[in-house]
């Protein structure tokens, strides 16, 4: 059965009777009155609840059959015991909330819960530490990442990525989750060119980013602040720089330019995505898509039929009707063998095969 | 076939068209509440839009996975509904025009057996409407021509084909039958590398209709009746990827199924109309 988030929503707006171990349980309001909830993507949902007074995040299934329900369990399984001052785990609660059919039958759903974890992305707690030129609470950062990366060695749960880090104002550090790529090398970079650009600057200059794109008769322009154009080009098609990279359109078809405006991809290409967090451009011509790093260079020596949207470091890819994975430095991580495959989440991927659906880690390794 | 992922860069796309003619002002029950049939299957159609809103919501806001249109028929011809201005509009263009919000209250009888008033705020994209007679055959068309221009955008080459549900409680006032079977044959004919468009046709219950029948897997399991054979002949037969969303709908039944409903109360609509989306998840 296909659940909707409609289903949900109407649940948590209920009075009590609806969860079978909270109590008072609200969803948090966003400012249009509306319950803030994410789509982490495989046909589940995160609610942000106040449950007993503490903020929870609940991950909820969209699908009533074994497969959503078997994400779950293993979500659950995979992190008892697992709760330290570094990671808040999934608690698998069965038969949690009362939801009610479109004939207005009711049954009872399995959810995933934890308390949510406190602190703000990496990205902006060193933008303002730097900024306020904290070199103290930079310190406190590096130090506590160090205990982090032991910690997440000993617990050999996956890696550690940007993304899922989060910073209290004092500089503790914790994991919304592990990955199948690691990036520990790069957040000890970031940790560390922070800590010296607080000493040099107010300010943190994170790629800028502060030029603005504006209509210009029939195509895009990028200007700043003034509204003095930075890029002496018109495009059909523009996107607002990030990570010092911007997609833009020409008559001849889609490419990358830098912030200076010089072209990293030619506009050639039929289909192009840009994923800043990552560093890497998907383009696709003649109906064959290549991987390409931030600096234009072609990553991937063969083409693919298709490479899905980067998530933890790993693209879907497909070739001849079979699915594997293509790893951010270009290398097929994961051969091409599965009939159906689903994206990296929390270091699994749901694949088929012959008809049988079963997990997989990011060594292609079945779980 | 029909199992490619759902991405910004091959979105997929739905076409709802909707009887408004005099004849849904009929008034039913549906959860726990008297109301027309227009007005039950506006909240309907409402959730629909909800849900598909809902599921493009990622950190970075509302993205656009799906083209979306919705048209009603009515006496007044052929209207667009969420995009005024004609074709398709996306999760984020309808975000950033804002809507406007409805409390509903719905009784539910908890496990228990405690009744409880359940009220939740509803987005009001659409409004209900009940007038004059049913182009339906005027609404196919347009809905056909979507199809046919979307299927032809190379950028949705590779796409999830898109699915058109039509949801009527009677017989177009605009057309023959063979008119209807020859447009209805249009829409199911465009399509992607990755299958044809889905056309499911929802006919709601009015007084003396008999059983509801959905999703039928044999053409006698429909009442003997000229109409319902048209509906039969115009909807296209569900691919394999929807069987277990329709078997939990219709347990024990025997694949393959028609995409229609004959006689079909509301609930039926709302669960037929999420089995239709149920590609959404493959985002």
């Amino acid at each position: 059965m296909t659940l909707t988030i409609s289903q949900y929503i109407e649940a948590f707006g209920s009075d009590d009777g609806r969860f079978r171990t909270f109590e008072r349980l609200r969803a948090v309001p966003d400012e249009t009155g509306m319950p803030v909830f994410t789509m982490p993507g495989h046909g589940l949902v995160d609610f942000q609840v106040t449950a007993d007074n503490v903020r929870h995040t609940l991950r909820c299934p969209l699908h009533r059959d074994e497969e959503a329900l078997l994400r779950l369990w293993t979500i659950g399984d995979r992190d008892r015991g697992l709760g330290s001052r570094f990671f808040t785990e999934w608690r698998l609660l069965r038969g949690e909330v009362v939801l009610f059919d479109e004939a207005g039958e009711a049954f009872e759903m399995d959810v995933l819960a934890r308390a949510t974890p406190v602190g703000v992305p990496l990205a902006e707690f060193l933008e303002k530490a730097a900024a306020r030129r904290d070199g103290e609470a930079l310190a406190a950062a590096l130090r506590s990442f160090e205990d982090l990366t032991e910690w997440a060695r000993e617990a050999g749960r996956g890696g550690v990525t940007v993304g899922r880090l989060l910073v209290s104002p004092g500089g503790e550090m914790s994991l919304t989750g592990f990955s199948a790529s690691d990036q520990t090398d790069r957040v000890f970079r970031m940790l560390h060119d922070a800590a010296e650009k607080a000493g040099e600057k107010a300010g943190y200059d994170f790629g800028g980013d502060k030029v603005r794109l504006v209509r210009d008769g029939g195509g895009w322009m990028y200007v700043d602040g003034r509204g003095q154009a930075v890029i002496d080009a018109v495009y059909r098609a523009a996107s607002p720089f990030r990570g010092e990279r911007a997609e833009v359109e020409t008559r001849l078809g889609k490419g990358l330019i830098d912030p200076s405006g010089r072209t990293v991809l030619e506009p050639v290409y039929e289909e192009l995505v840009w994923d800043d967090y990552w560093g890497v451009a998907a383009a696709m011509r003649e109906g064959m898509w290549f991987l390409h790093d931030r600096g234009g260079v072609r990553l991937t020596e063969e083409g693919y039929d298709w490479l899905g949207e980067c998530s933890e470091g790993m693209l879907l890819a497909e070739r001849g009707g079979r699915c594997g994975f293509v790893d951010v430095t270009g290398r097929l991580a994961i051969p091409c063998a599965y009939d159906e495959a689903s994206s990296f989440a929390e270091g699994l991927a749901l694949v088929s095969v012959g008809g049988e659906s079963f997990f997989i880690d990011a060594r292609g390794s079945r779980i | 076939m029909y199992n490619a992922p759902i991405t910004r860069l091959h979105p997929t796309a739905f076409v709802v068209l909707i009887d408004r003619s005099c004849s849904m002002r009929e008034r039913i029950a549906w959860g726990g509440a008297e109301m027309t049939k227009a007005r039950a299957v506006t909240l309907v159609a409402n959730t629909f839009i909800d849900e598909l809103v809902f599921r493009a919501r990622r950190e970075g806001g509302t993205l656009d996975y799906y083209d979306i249109a919705m048209l009603g028929y009515s006496g007044d011809g052929i209207n667009y509904l969420v995009s005024p201005y004609g074709e398709f509009t996306t999760p984020s263009r309808l975000v950033a025009s804002g809507v406007r919000r409805e409390k509903i209250a719905r009784e539910r009888v908890l496990p228990s057996g405690r009744s409880v008033v359940a009220v939740t705020e509803q987005n009001m994209w659409i409004r209900e409407k009940a007038a004059g007679v049913t182009p339906m055959c005027a609404a196919l068309r347009e809905g056909a021509s979507l199809v046919e221009w979307w299927c032809r955008r190379r950028k949705n080459a590779n796409s999830y084909p898109p699915t058109v549900i039509n949801i009527t409680d009677g017989e177009a006032s605009d057309g023959s039958d063979d008119e209807i079977r020859a447009i209805a044959e249009r829409i199911r004919r465009a399509g992607t590398k990755n299958g044809a468009a889905l056309l499911i046709n929802i006919h709601l219950a009015r007084g003396g209709d008999g059983t509801p029948v959905i999703f039928p897997s044999r053409l006698d399991e429909l009442p003997d009746h000229r109409y319902s054979r048209l509906l039969w002949d115009m909807s296209s037969e569900m691919p394999e990827s929807y069987h277990d969303a329709i078997l939990s709908a219709r347990p024990g039944a025997a694949a393959p199924f028609r995409a229609m409903a004959w006689g079909s109360h509301i609930g039926q609509l709302a669960a037929m109309m999420n089995i239709g989306s149920v590609n959404s998840i493959m985002l």
